[in-house]
């Protein structure tokens, strides 16, 4: 492959929820006059490798969302050098910015990485490049210097968001969509400072405002362009924290409904926001949803006091309650996170989670998933552990025991039981996700559940929590009665629970089957070959990479 | 039907009535055979009934849990449990269908 600059880029990340991170890249450097386009990554390098052999572009971007795929992208990455491939290749995205050094180390075959806030950073390098000059110095930019990781100067934040361009969509045909839908985003950036979440430093670290908003009416008439032009029903907000925070953020949020609803596009579309329990109030929420607002996802993370002080949630587990009391008196659907263990969780803690869960969904009106928390680039936890020579694992993929070695032994059980529940596309926890999501849909020309239906769809949901919450409260209670040497997560009781728990779902996706739900996704689904299930449409309202999750730590 | 009454009800609900009986004045008739009087007050059996909420109809539990081993006892929790949340989600899917069902009638 020779070199043979076309002043273009090609840019390589996964597709879910659209990946608004390239598609602001790509319309910002088409906007500075360069051609790029977008592709997806595959773990087989060939079809990336023949892409760039014909395309043969400046620049190639690949973005990293997850921590622990670098091992599979520097694999892509060492295949296209191979194959002869000199264009520059660049890395972006949360990960890279916090670990560059790690990043350039470990996968040779990258020139640089662009870190954090990307777009203009982008095009200056491909402005750089295109001239011939140096692009070492630019701003924003770690690469490698003789031996050494050289991290540039960053430069600051873009003040304004509506600067810039709408995210490029040309390649997406949300026409051909079960169900289409768009992301779209808000604001930029988060001002709490949870211990576990990188978003705040990501932001920081540029300095500026901790949460940058763009204008109401600018998000409206994405919103606008996207229904009539492109024919988007569906609305994924992509913001770290839709209504963070306060009365300021109530009436900007406010202002988008108001937008939504003088743009005409109310009863035409719906929507889904990200929050934090404490930021739903009753008369915002029900503004959003008379504009269309259907779904919400709430970072929720702990069900006990004490474990959401040691996240440094600032909020107690019974302001949870109460938001959930709120989006169901408005018919809402909503799911949540919720990491069942941190690297300071006691016994008492996970109890009291377990018996959270219980009284948040316990009836069945979204399903309970669980995990554990990761020490992850760039957070607080991941310093704090450090600082007391916890961690474990590799950059990649960290790790780290809990304090109470019972809770090591309780989490390997949960692993073996709920893996297959909780943390795969085909899994009861995402079918019952996606079935609560579609049960309180409104959207024209879409045949709605009917109540039978949804009390079914409750109640399925309501029996799965219940197992699950069962075992879990049942394991914890025999490890902690047990020495721990006698622990085996594989045999007697434990392995007896396991099989217990496994039964009950095989026969709650056995009852799926009966679920009359109205959706063309859904009859689709249940048609699939049972081993390759996947969730069409509703795949995308959310990141699950195949393979993610705490097997990563 | 006095006699398929007592047959029905296990021996500690048996007590249990009789205690209650006597410490509300069930046996303010005087002394005697007090287990007879028991079943012939069929309203107060099922008010009593209704305090220790256990219907006097079903199946009482014939297994002697002393006797059960640790394996058969954990078997035995997870079937209980099992039935128990299938029950609670089966009530929660009535209580909504008659919430709903009773919020149309009202319209």
């Amino acid at each position: 492959m020779s070199a043979d600059f076309t002043r273009s880029v090609l840019l390589i990340g996964f597709q879910d929820q659209d990946n608004l991170g390239l598609r602001y890249l790509l319309s910002s450097v088409r906007q500075a006059g360069f051609a790029g386009r977008i592709e997806t990554y595959t773990a087989d390098p060939d079809p990336i490798v023949a892409l760039a052999e014909r395309l043969r572009p400046d620049v190639i971007g690949f973005s990293l969302i997850f921590q622990y795929m670098s091992p599979a992208f520097a694999r892509v990455i060492e295949a296209l050098r191979v194959a002869g491939c000199r264009s520059h290749i660049t890395i972006g995205g949360h990960y890279p910015s916090f670990d560059a050094e790690e990043v350039l180390q470990r996968i040779p075959g990258a020139d640089s990485i662009v870190r954090f806030e990307g777009e203009r950073t982008l095009v200056e390098l491909m402005q750089t490049l295109s001239r011939g000059e140096d692009w070492r110095g630019i701003a924003g930019i770690a690469h490698r210097q003789d031996e050494q990781i050289i991290l540039n100067p960053l430069r600051p934040v873009l003040d304004d968001l509506d600067l810039l361009p709408f995210p490029d969509r040309s390649d997406i045909d949300y026409r051909g969509q079960d169900l289409p839908m768009a992301s779209v985003l808000g604001s930029r950036g988060c001002p709490w400072d949870c211990s576990f979440c990188s978003i705040r430093p990501f932001y920081e670290a540029q300095g500026g405002k901790l949460r940058r908003l763009r204008s109401p009416a600018v998000v409206v008439e994405e919103m606008r362009q996207l229904h009539f032009e492109q024919g988007a029903e569906m609305f994924l907000f992509q913001d770290d924290d839709f209504m963070a925070t306060g009365r300021r953020a109530r009436r900007w949020a406010e202002d988008i409904a108001n937008g939504i609803i003088a743009a005409g596009l109310k009863n035409r579309i719906a929507f889904k926001i990200s929050c934090r329990s404490d930021e739903v109030h009753y008369e915002t929420m029900a503004r959003l949803a008379e504009a269309g607002l259907t779904h919400v996802y709430m970072g929720v993370e702990n069900g006990d006091d004490q474990g959401l002080l040691n996240m440094n949630k600032r909020m107690k587990a019974s302001v949870h309650i109460e938001a959930g009391e709120i989006l169901r008196s408005l018919d809402m659907s909503f799911d949540f996170g919720f990491m069942l263990l941190e690297p300071y969780s006691t016994i008492e803690i996970v109890r009291n989670n377990i018996a959270f869960l219980d009284r948040y969904v316990g009836d069945g009106w979204t399903v309970a998933g669980f995990c554990r928390t990761l020490p992850y680039a760039g957070t607080p936890l991941k310093t704090q552990l450090e600082t007391e020579g916890r961690m474990l694992g590799t950059p990649f993929e960290p790790d780290y025991n809990f304090l109470d070695p019972k809770l090591d032994r309780f989490y390997d059980w949960m692993l073996l039981t709920f893996y297959e529940r909780n943390f795969t596309n085909s899994g009861l926890n995402e079918v019952l996700r996606r079935l609560n999501f579609d049960a309180r849909l409104k959207l024209p020309n879409r045949r709605r559940f009917q109540a039978p239906e949804r009390a079914q769809v409750r109640r399925i949901t309501a029996e799965c929590n219940g197992h699950a919450l069962y075992c879990l409260r049942s394991a914890l209670d025999y490890i902690e009665a047990m020495p721990l040497d006698d622990i085996d997560v594989r045999g007697g009781y434990l392995a007896k629970l396991t099989a217990h728990e496994k039964i009950q779902e095989r026969r709650l996706m056995a009852e799926l089957d009966t679920v009359n739900a109205p959706s063309f996704e859904w009859r689709r689904y249940l048609e699939s070959d049972q081993e390759f299930r996947s969730l069409g449409g509703f795949a995308n309202a959310w990141t699950l990479a195949p393979l993610d999750l705490p097997f990563a730590g | 039907m006095a006699g398929s009454l007592e047959s029905r009800l296990g021996n500690i609900e048996e007590l249990c009535i009789i205690i209650i009986i006597i410490i509300f004045g069930g046996g303010g008739r005087g002394p005697g055979p007090i287990g007879d009087s028991v079943t012939t007050d069929t309203s107060r059996v099922e008010a009593l009934m209704r305090l220790i909420r256990r219907p006097p109809i079903g199946d009482s539990f014939t297994s002697d849990v002393s006797r059960l081993s640790l394996e058969a006892i954990e078997a035995r929790l997870l079937e209980v449990n099992a039935e128990l949340t299938r029950m609670r989600s089966h009530e929660g899917e009535l209580n909504a269908r008659l919430k709903e069902l009773r919020g149309n009638k009202s319209k």
